[in-house]
Order: structure tokens, then C-alpha cells, then sequence
């Protein structure tokens, strides 16, 4: 019941912040046009009354819980790697930021133990060979980082 | 006939040939390993098609759509675990029918059901699409407008329990999809002063957030992959004609079944085989034998799930309306290649159309060749470790995300989007109305403020223009069902329970 609830009045406050927002668009006015405001207007009031609606929501089944304890913390983990991922690729660029995130992931999904040699060897040939697929194959550009 | 014959000619030329098989293969593997689906596979192969030509893109990405949705009944079969949403009520029967040492049979009967389904869905959208595109030339916008009204709320309110909680979401994606510049006058919307939001949210930067690097993140953090031990001895095909005669009118309603669930938007095959398997028990000479191995069950299940993938492709090229989520990204990959769908799209680029089918026949017979072939290494499938497997589609997530504009902003809206996804799935909300609702807002607004200004303001043509009215009063009549129906299937088991006690 306490999801629907938080749910509900995070919609409601969205569709509020949609419909405040929506009054400093620019109407040009063109002639028999409605305008660029009533089409944001409909969506946030729409959001506002089901918001209100899920917030009201009664008769539920018994929640389970999303994820364990230790579930939260793997998604944590995980959540900081793409973090610094994101900002490995801007910085150092794809060559650089990918074998060290390989490496890491490589360590941190999975149980068993995998000497480090093996996992550096697998994260650059993955690296090189998504590479060679990407740019030289497809041309498609990579990342190329603003330090380096 | 002409441009038929031309997409065939096109079809057949080596490199077309090749990206079907490396997307039927990719697909393949995709939908046996659980936690993959084919929208994943996909959404990570997208990128790879923007240096190609929109005809062999789409053939990359229709292999692994028809490979991907048969796929899933492999590990259904062998571990019991659906590979995909599509093959949930196949496992019932498939799963109990390996442990019996029937292996081969259950894997046969999928394969040739599989087959059978996605082939003539695709024979019916050949014949059936340049009809649907003709009589959508005659709709007006409010006739549009109506459509993608009643498409948003019949996925909202029937794909997945509440109601509200399914319109909050399409109202979600429709807030979304209001982000970058405003239709027909081009103003500023909700940029907040930044140029990048200029042209609004990537589709595939969200599309990748929330089906590949969302999936990932909540897998991982659901445990560590289950250890696979199977053992498979493969002798014959495993199927008799005798089989498939005993089952026709079985497979004939299946069939049906799953290319009209496929036909509406949003709901898909992961809806079709639960309601395809729900039928043909409830029709059958045998139900007890349902849940023990029952061919039946696997033959409904499979013919369905891969029927809506011919389902789901008549609104995609006919409306501009995907028929399940494979297909909403299938329309971003026809967007990204500067092709715009709708009813146009058959006068405008009818070679790509006829390609489209052609592609997905083809990788229909490709997958029934494959599998049937390949029956020994659907176990080493299953046993890829999960860290490599993963640890490289975040790698190809993110590469994707950039390579969709060059822009490491794109790789902020991946991840922005992810953070929404894992929110929703917290607060219960469900995705594929969110999808809708942003490809489709762009549709709404141009065809509402369209239709207002024809009619000088007024609503009264959405109301009293014949078509426009019976698709709203189809949209009413689901919302209406979605909030009173279960009180009277409830009135209704009460009664029956009542009856029963005297």
C-alpha cells in the first residue's frame, strides 16, 4: 500500500510541476491554432488524476519486497560502475574507460573466482573487438575522451 | 507486384542474406538466455545498423525479432525458465515433457509451431496491410487522434492490472515525449535552456535505458545465474504428422488467437501464449493433461506467441502503431533511417514494406533450419556465464547510446532513463504504455491541434465523425471494464460459488 501511495503522489506533483510549467511556453498564436500549451496542459492534468487515483488505490494485494538487502547493494555496485563508466567515456574516451570497466564487472558478477591475467586478457579483447566491429567495420564513430 | 519482386531481389542478395542469419542467430540466443529477449537484442543491435542502408538495418533487426521470439521455448523446454515473456505458458507443458526424457519432442513440436505461426502471421500481413493502408489514407486526424487514443488507453488498462497505475504511465511517456520542440509551430518546450533537449529524448538512449542497461542492472541484482546442467540426445526430429493432424483446429485457433493479440497495440506475445494455452485447455478432450507434458499446451503456446509477430507488424507499417514493443523500436529504427511510418509508408516506400515481410519469412525459415539443426547446442547456449555476457552488453549499451548521435549526452539520457525504468518497476508501473505514450504523443498532439483547427476549435467531429467515435467508445468501454470488471467477475464467482453450496 505504501508504494502505491508514494507512487501516486509523486505522478500528482509531476503533473502539477507539467501544468505550472506548461504557462511559460511561447504561443505564437497562429491562427486557428490551439497553441503549443493545451496538449502539455491535457498530459498534466491527465498525470494529476491518476496520480490521485493510485494514491487512492485501496484492496491491494500484499506488497513483496522489490529486491534484498544485499539485492539493493548489488544494484548500488552496479549503479556506481555506470556511473563512472559514463564519466570514463568522456573523459579518457573508449579505449581507455571500457577494459578497465570490463575488468571490474567482470569481477564483480559471478561467484567464482577468475585469475586477474584471464579477466585483463578477456577485457581488452572484448574492448578491441567491439572496437574493430564499430568504427572499423560499421564506421561507426566511438567515444574519444577529452583528456587523452 | 513490382516492389514485391524488387524486396525480394533485394532480399536475396548476399549481404541482406547474411544480416538476416547474424540476426536470426543473434536473436536466437537472445531469446533462449533468461533475462535477454528479443527487445533487448533488438534495441543493442540498433545501433550497429546506422552505417547501412534502412532495407538490410531492418533485416539485422528483423532477424532478431523472429529468432529472438522463437528462441525463448529453448530454455523454457530444457530448464523450465521461459527465455522470453513469449513462452511463459510453454514451459508448463515443454518443461514436464523433457523431465519425462521427451526432450526432442518438445523441442520439435516448438520448432515446427514456431515456424508455423510466424510464417502465415506474415502471409496474412501481406495480404491484409495494403488494405489497412488504403482505408487509412481516408481517416482524417480526428480518426488519428482516436486511434492512438484508444491504442494508449487499451494497452494501459488491459496489459497489466490497474488502471490508473497503466494511464499514469502513458501519460508518463506522452510528458516525455513533450520535451525538445513543440509540432507544427517549432517553439521551445521543457528544454530548460539546453540545446541537446532541443530535439528532445533520443529514442534509442531510452530504449537502450530501459530494456538493455535496466535489465542488466536488475538481473545482477535479483542473484547470480542459476548453474545449467543439461544433457540432450538428439535423435530424429522429434514430430510426427500424426501430431500435427491430431492438433489443427488447436493450432488453427492459436493461430488467431495470437495474431489478433499481436494485431493490438502494446500487448504482444507475452500476452498471447498465457491466453492461447488458457483456450486450448479449457477446449480440450484432456485438460487434466495440461501442466504434465500436454502437446497441446506447447502447440498453443508456440503457434501464438510467434502468430503476433505477423500481428504486430500490420499496424507498424499500415497506422505507424506498434503492435508490442519490438516493433515500437522497430519504428525508432525506421525514424533514425529518415523513413517516416504511417499510412504513407506503403505509397512513399513500398519496396521497404515488402522487404519488411520478406525479411521475417525468410528468418522464419532460417530459424526452422537452424534449430532443428542446432538441437545439440541449445544446452552450451545456456550455459554462457552471465558476467561475460553482461559485462559486454553494458559495453555495447552504452557505444550504442553515443553512436545514436555522436553525443555523450545520449549516454546521460541512457542512464536517466534507466533510473525511471527501476523506478516504475518499484512503484509498479508498467513500461510499455510509457513507450507508447512517447512514441505516440508527437501523433496525438499534430492530430488534435490538426483537427481543431479543420473544425475552427471545435471538439464535435472527434464526437460525431463516425470512426473517430467508435474508436473512442472502444477506449471508454476498456477503461470502464478495467475499473468495474473484476466487482462483476467477482458478483459472478460468487454467484457460481453460491449455486454450487445449494
Amino acid at each position: 500500500m505504501k508504494k502505491s501511495k508514494i507512487a501516486g503522489l509523486i505522478l500528482s506533483v509531476l503533473g502539477i510541476c507539467i501544468v505550472a510549467f506548461s504557462g511559460s511556453i511561447i504561443d505564437p498564436k497562429l491562427e486557428n491554432d490551439v497553441g503549443p500549451r493545451l496538449f502539455p496542459y491535457i498530459a498534466g492534468i491527465g498525470l494529476i488524476i491518476c496520480g490521485v487515483g493510485v494514491f487512492l488505490r485501496v484492496g491491494e494485494e500484499k506488497e513483496k519486497a522489490y529486491l534484498s538487502k544485499e539485492g539493493w547493494l548489488r544494484l548500488l555496485r552496479m549503479s556506481v560502475l555506470m556511473l563512472a563508466y559514463a564519466l570514463g567515456l568522456l573523459s579518457l574516451g573508449y579505449l581507455m574507460a571500457t577494459p578497465i570497466m570490463l575488468f571490474i564487472s567482470i569481477k564483480i558478477m559471478g561467484k567464482s573466482v577468475i585469475s586477474p591475467v584471464k579477466t585483463a586478457a578477456i577485457s581488452l579483447g572484448m574492448t578491441f573487438l567491439v572496437y574493430i566491429v564499430f568504427e572499423r567495420v560499421l564506421h561507426v564513430l566511438l567515444p574519444p575522451g577529452i583528456v587523452i | 507486384m513490382q516492389f514485391m519482386l524488387e524486396s525480394i531481389g533485394i532480399l536475396f542478395q548476399p549481404v541482406s542474406l547474411m544480416l538476416v542469419l547474424m540476426g536470426t542467430i543473434v536473436g536466437i540466443i537472445f531469446g533462449a538466455i533468461p533475462g535477454l529477449t528479443a527487445t533487448t537484442g533488438v534495441s543493442l543491435l540498433l545501433p550497429l545498423t546506422f552505417g547501412l542502408n534502412p532495407e538490410l538495418g531492418m533485416a539485422l533487426l528483423l532477424g532478431v525479432y523472429v529468432g529472438g521470439v522463437s528462441g525463448g521455448f529453448i530454455s523454457a523446454t530444457l530448464l523450465g525458465i521461459p527465455g522470453t515473456p513469449a513462452s511463459i505458458a510453454t514451459c508448463f507443458d515443454a518443461y514436464p515433457l523433457c523431465k519425462k526424457g521427451q526432450a526432442v519432442k518438445a523441442l520439435g513440436t516448438g520448432i515446427t509451431a514456431s515456424f508455423f505461426g510466424t510464417i502465415v502471421s506474415i502471409l496474412i500481413a501481406v495480404l491484409v496491410s495494403p488494405l489497412i493502408a488504403d482505408m487509412a489514407l481516408k481517416l482524417g486526424p480526428w480518426e488519428y487522434f482516436s486511434l492512438c487514443v484508444c491504442a494508449l488507453t487499451l494497452v494501459a488498462t488491459l496489459a497489466k492490472g490497474d488502471m490508473f497505475k497503466g494511464l499514469s504511465s502513458a501519460f508518463l511517456g506522452i510528458s516525455f515525449s513533450l520535451v525538445g520542440l513543440s509540432p507544427i509551430d517549432g517553439g521551445p518546450r521543457f528544454n530548460f535552456g539546453s540545446i541537446q533537449l532541443s530535439g528532445g529524448f533520443d529514442i534509442l538512449a531510452m530504449i537502450l535505458g530501459i530494456f538493455a542497461v535496466k535489465q542488466i542492472i536488475k538481473d545482477f541484482a535479483d542473484g547470480d545465474q542459476v548453474p545449467v546442467d543439461v544433457s540432450l540426445e538428439v535423435s530424429g526430429l522429434g514430430i510426427t504428422l500424426k501430431e500435427i493432424t491430431a492438433n489443427l483446429w488447436n493450432i488453427v485457433r492459436s493461430f488467431f488467437i495470437g495474431l489478433w493479440i499481436g494485431f493490438l497495440p502494446g500487448m504482444g506475445s507475452g500476452l498471447s501464449n498465457l491466453v492461447a494455452y488458457a483456450q486450448a485447455k479449457q477446449s480440450s478432450r484432456h485438460p487434466e493433461d495440461f501442466g504434465k507434458g500436454s502437446l497441446e499446451g506447447i502447440w498453443a503456446s508456440e503457434v501464438a506467441n510467434n502468430a503476433s509477430v505477423g500481428g504486430a507488424i500490420i499496424p507498424m507499417v499500415t497506422l505507424g502503431i506498434p503492435g508490442d514493443s519490438v516493433t515500437a523500436i522497430l519504428l525508432g529504427g525506421l525514424m533514425i533511417h529518415g523513413i517516416q511510418p504511417g499510412p504513407l509508408l506503403f505509397s512513399n516506400n513500398p519496396v521497404t514494406v515488402y522487404f519488411i515481410f520478406a525479411a521475417a519469412a525468410l528468418s522464419a525459415v532460417i530459424t526452422l533450419i537452424l534449430q532443428f539443426g542446432g538441437m545439440r547446442a541449445f544446452p552450451l547456449i545456456l550455459k554462457i556465464p552471465q558476467r561475460f555476457l553482461y559485462s559486454a552488453l553494458i559495453v555495447m549499451s552504452f557505444v550504442g547510446a553515443f553512436a545514436s548521435n555522436n553525443s555523450t549526452f545520449n549516454i546521460w539520457i541512457m542512464l536517466f532513463f534507466t533510473v525511471i525504468a527501476v523506478l516504475m518497476d518499484l512503484g509498479g508501473l508498467s513500461i510499455s504504455p510509457m513507450i507508447l505514450g512517447f512514441i505516440l504523443g508527437p501523433m496525438l498532439e499534430i492530430n488534435l491541434r490538426r483537427g481543431l483547427t479543420y473544425s475552427s476549435g471545435s471538439f464535435t467531429p472527434f464526437l460525431t465523425r463516425p470512426v473517430s467515435a467508435a474508436l473512442l467508445a472502444v477506449a471508454v468501454i476498456s477503461a470502464l471494464y478495467s475499473l468495474f470488471g473484476h466487482r462483476l467477475q467477482r458478483r459472478r464467482k460468487l454467484k457460481d460459488e453460491g449455486r454450487d453450496g445449494v
